[in-house]
């Protein structure tokens, strides 16, 4: 009876020490983050575009944060699974999620009922501008123009690969609608899956990052009519794109890094600036340009937040468009 | 011949070989363990190989690979339960044979055919892999569907005596298969508002729920009679070699070139793998038998098919990665990934422009082949020895493993409820004799013949045409059709013959 | 109704084709939520509804067939094991449904190593002694090892729960 007394007596005076070495170290923290490995969460199985950028940045951000940063493949629900766990992580700046507008499309498709504005977006990480539009090197198409008279004539016969309620599919859309024509939007399934259809003409034209068709490009297999970015891109000069054509239409996908809602300002900062030093690398542009194609382009938070809301807004404004409605 | 030697430059040297051991013996243990998988193995290894060099990286997958479908042999045949999707069939002859006490037989037949199955698809995949993969570009939805419809008519030689519980079976395979999200119009289905529902069911959680579970539960019903013997009683003592005889073996041979054939054939078709091919090659094999009424049973030609055919889709699944960058199933799918990291992108001008990796993958599968046999021939009593634990450990052990598999899918926890949901069908299937094979079969064909079926008409804006005039479609729809027919003249003549007696 | 007619319809068979059709009718009704798209061809609610269709006809077939066999009654002693075990078979499912769902509370370890040894008796036929110790031993030593090494090496997380 006595011992446990004095146990209790012993714990009354040790908690407000305990209690104040507890706030010093909440205070702290921001300051001193990284103190712990931070995890990166993939939505999507290893091995694909969104995990590379992930794990590209990963490889830098050790030497420059301290800590070592893990990437966690959570795949489902073409990133829904992954945005999920994150958003219900705890806010101590040791989770993120790398993600990209599928995840904004996501939420318009109905795959989940929230999107970035569910999350703290950190940064982007890169803007992959490289969208073509390719054909088979053996048709008759020798630009864009070429393709649009001949959607013209045969109205709902070329065969543009996309899926419903992809990104791609909203390309697409908005092609049709600059143009004034109307394909035949066939779901042919993935990135490789397309290559395979076009290769064997099942399809007529094809829509995806450069990075995706490059072999083909290389080999001679396809040729690409249009880039569908404000200029041409430096590693690929001679495609010339939609805009220059005639055609306005701009694709683009951002891969952002973001934190569960509520995480501090501070280290959204830091890890922020962390990646935008990265992105200034001549090596990391290498790895980049290797393997997608891809040139850096980062965008810092309050740039993100824009750019995310914008397209949020104009996803959101063709809802039915993309829906198939 | 220069290529080869550039090829063998690049792998034959210390840490490459290491490499490859460590991934065999690793890929056998995964593949061993129900729950764990191959395709786990990969997708656990994948990033640990970033560190490495392109070539050790990729001929420790392919050592992972070839040692993880080949495991999956073990515990079907000793515990019927499959450790990887891709031996789901081995267990209805390997589980047999073991308890009619020729579980070391079992084992090293199947242990021979996997290295047989490896062998022949890497030496198609070393010569004939650029005109083989032009070919498989062909196939599109068309020819998908109807290749489907040809997988299913399968159902016949799975069904056992009721060829309409068989097709029920599958109908509930295809069913389940339904729930989640439709991949074409990205619309719900049957997710009763549920978020997880809408990820839908994954076929590792499935298959580990109504054969790790279901036997868990059969041997909850039998194991307190105290009668039930605790182990089962083998003969380990005076086991030569692999277990079967020289005349056992040439007995086979043309059972495992048709199951060669069918399993490359089913690898080089991108999306589809090992586990459908253990399955086809399976009922196609029974098929053509002698004499169908002794498989399941307890005959070396079910072993022989299934372990044959799923070792073949590994050189097939690689024919139209290396040749055009398309992956043959969900594990050259993340091979693609590994390459892509390292800055190589498969596609027409790999051959030319990384021949060292190239060939260095066709030696890697000759050398993972030759390891994989010779650790599974040492390691065969041992394996059996693992026999003599008792069921009472060895299956609450097993499914601790399924519990991290399962969950291991996607990270949440929905998949691991799936698995008991799936142990109860099971166990019901089994009390109501609905034969649980043509539902696997339903389950994993039954979204390819509905995705290429609306592609397919899509593609032709509603019209069915397309789908008879394709030849390679013709084809397979006519053999589905012709098989159908077959079957049910059997099953006819079979009751004939009943009520004559 | 006729007894015997009644008696015919109890076989599993009948079973199997009773359960058959009501699962046909759920599926069809739960298929009328799909939500049905305009621009594809066939919709998402197309092949579904065809499955429902078909296993429906399916089953009364099944149904038919097993009206016409005449099934061989079982032996009384038969009989009498079956109930016994089905009680296991019972508090094995109900002991994995509570290690599934203690799991995210008490964390992977401890609930494989209490699933392991209850799991464990629960399948020991009832002559056999049990070890509880040794049980307990290995299923600890199982979920620790598998735990660290899935969660160390290879970044999997388990559930961890409240304790570890």
């Amino acid at each position: 009876m006595k011992k446990s007394i004095w146990i209790v007596m012993a714990l009354v005076l040790m908690s407000p020490i305990l209690w104040a070495a507890g706030q010093q170290e909440i205070g702290n923290e921001a300051d001193t983050w990284p103190t712990k490995p931070i995890e990166i969460v993939v939505p999507f199985n290893a091995g694909g575009d969104t995990d590379f950028h992930a794990r590209t940045y990963a490889k830098y951000l050790k030497d420059i944060l301290g800590q070592p940063v893990t990437i966690i493949n959570v795949a489902g629900a073409n990133g829904g699974a992954g945005s999920i766990r994150v958003k219900n992580a705890k806010p101590d700046g040791y989770s993120a999620l790398f993600f990209h507008d599928s995840m904004l499309m996501n939420k318009v498709v109905g795959v989940t009922d929230f999107a970035h504005e569910a999350l703290d977006p950190a940064c982007i990480g890169v803007h992959d501008d490289t969208y073509i539009l390719a054909v088979n090197s053996k048709s008759t198409y020798m630009s864009l123009d070429d393709l649009i008279q001949d959607a013209k004539k045969h109205p709902g016969d070329i065969k543009y690969a996309s899926s419903i309620g992809g990104y791609t599919y909203y390309v697409g859309c908005m092609l049709e609608r600059e143009a004034n024509v109307h394909f035949n939007i066939v779901d042919a399934g993935g990135g490789s899956d397309r290559n395979a259809a076009l290769l064997a003409q099942k399809i007529d034209t094809n829509v995806n990052p450069y990075g995706v068709m490059k072999p083909f490009i290389d080999s001679g297999d396809f040729r690409v009519l249009a880039l569908f970015s404000e200029k041409r891109s430096n590693l690929f000069p001679t495609i010339p794109t939609a805009k220059e054509q005639g055609y306005e239409v701009i694709g683009s996908r951002a891969y952002f890094l973001s934190f569960p809602k509520g995480t501090d300002p501070k280290i959204i900062a830091k890890m922020s600036s962390a990646m935008e030093t990265i992105s200034k690398m001549p090596e990391y542009a290498k790895d980049i340009e290797l393997a997608y194609c891809v040139e850096p382009g980062f965008s810092g938070t309050e740039k993100t937040l824009k750019y995310l809301d914008k397209t949020m807004a104009s996803f959101m404004a063709d809802q039915d468009f993309i829906l198939g409605k | 011949m220069d290529n080869f030697i550039i090829g063998a430059q690049a792998v034959l040297n210390l840490p490459s070989i290491l490499l490859i051991v460590i991934g065999i013996i690793t890929g056998i243990i995964f593949g061993a363990i129900p729950g764990l998988s191959a395709t786990m193995a990969i997708a656990l290894f994948l990033p640990i190989t970033y560190g490495l060099s392109p070539t050790q990286g990729i001929v420790l997958l392919i050592a992972l690979y070839v040692g993880g479908i080949s495991g999956g042999l073990i515990s079907a045949i000793l515990t019927h339960i499959p450790g990887t999707p891709s031996s789901v069939a081995t267990c209805f002859d390997g589980w047999p044979l073991t308890q009619k006490g020729q579980a070391t037989k079992a084992l090293g037949v199947g242990i021979v055919f996997s290295f047989i199955g490896t062998l022949f698809s890497t030496i198609i995949l070393i010569f004939l892999s650029p005109i083989l993969a032009r070919f498989a570009i062909k196939f599109g939805a068309y020819e998908y569907f109807a290749l489907g419809i040809f997988s299913l008519s399968m159902i016949g030689s799975l069904s056992g005596k009721s060829l309409a519980k068989g097709i029920s079976s599958a109908l509930f395979g295809c069913m389940f298969a339904t729930v989640g999200i439709d991949m074409i119009g990205a619309v719900p289905r049957f997710s009763f508002g549920v978020q997880s529902m809408k990820m839908g069911f994954n076929i590792l959680p499935v298959m580990i729920g109504m054969f790790a579970v279901a036997e868990i539960l059969k041997a909850a019903e039998e194991s307190r009679h105290p009668l039930q013997s605790e182990t089962i009683k083998i003969n380990i003592k005076g086991i030569k070699g692999f277990g079967f005889s020289w005349a056992e073996f040439r007995s086979q041979w043309s059972n495992g070139l048709y199951s060669s054939l069918i399993g490359t054939g089913i690898g080089i078709l991108p999306g589809i793998g090992g586990g459908i091919a253990n399955i086809i090659a399976y009922s196609a094999v029974k098929n053509k038998s002698k004499y169908p009424e002794k498989f399941g049973s307890g005959i070396i030609d079910g072993v022989v098919a299934t372990e044959t055919s799923n070792n073949a889709a590994i050189g097939g699944a690689l024919v139209p990665l290396l040749c055009l960058g398309i992956p043959g199933d969900t594990v050259t799918a993340m091979l693609l990934g590994g390459l892509t990291l390292h800055g190589i992108s498969p596609g027409p001008l790999m051959f030319t422009q990384n021949v060292d990796i190239v060939y260095g993958i066709f030696i890697a599968l000759l050398i993972s082949a030759v390891l994989m046999l010779l650790i599974e021939f040492y390691g065969l009593r041992a394996f059996v020895a693992l026999l003599k634990l008792p069921k009472s450990t060895l299956l609450p052990g097993i499914f601790i493993f399924c519990v991290i598999g399962a969950f291991g899918v996607n990270n949440q926890m929905f998949d691991v409820w799936t698995v008991l949901l799936f142990g109860g069908i099971g166990y019901f299937f089994n009390k109501i004799k609905m034969p649980t094979a043509p539902f696997i079969l339903g389950f994993i064909i039954g979204p390819i013949i509905e995705v290429n079926l609306r592609r397919g008409l899509m593609f032709s804006q509603g019209s069915f045409a397309p789908f008879i005039t394709s030849p390679i479609a013709t084809v397979f729809l006519s053999a589905s059709l012709l098989s159908l027919v077959l079957s049910g003249i059997k099953n006819i003549r079979r009751k004939m013959d009943k009520k004559s007696i | 109704m006729d007894y015997k007619i009644m008696h015919r319809f109890k076989s599993i068979d009948g079973i199997c084709g009773i359960f058959c059709i009501m699962f046909s009718i759920f599926y069809l009704l739960a298929s009328t939520n799909i939500h049905k798209s305009t621009v594809v061809t066939l919709g998402a609610e197309f092949m579904p509804r065809i499955y429902g269709i078909v296993l429906f006809i399916l089953s009364c077939v099944q149904i038919i067939n097993c009206s016409r066999n005449i099934q061989v009654q079982n032996t009384a002693t038969e009989a009498r094991l079956e109930k016994n075990d089905k009680r296991n078979v019972f508090l094995t499912f109900l002991l994995t449904f509570c290690y599934l769902g203690i799991m995210q509370i008490v964390g992977f370890i401890i609930a494989s190593t209490l699933y392991f040894v209850v799991q464990a008796s629960l399948l020991s036929s009832i002559g056999s002694k049990r070890r509880y110790g040794l049980l307990l031993l290995v299923g600890a030593l199982l979920s620790i090892g598998s735990y660290y090494a899935f969660h160390t090496v290879f970044h999997i997380s388990l559930p961890s729960g409240l304790l570890f």
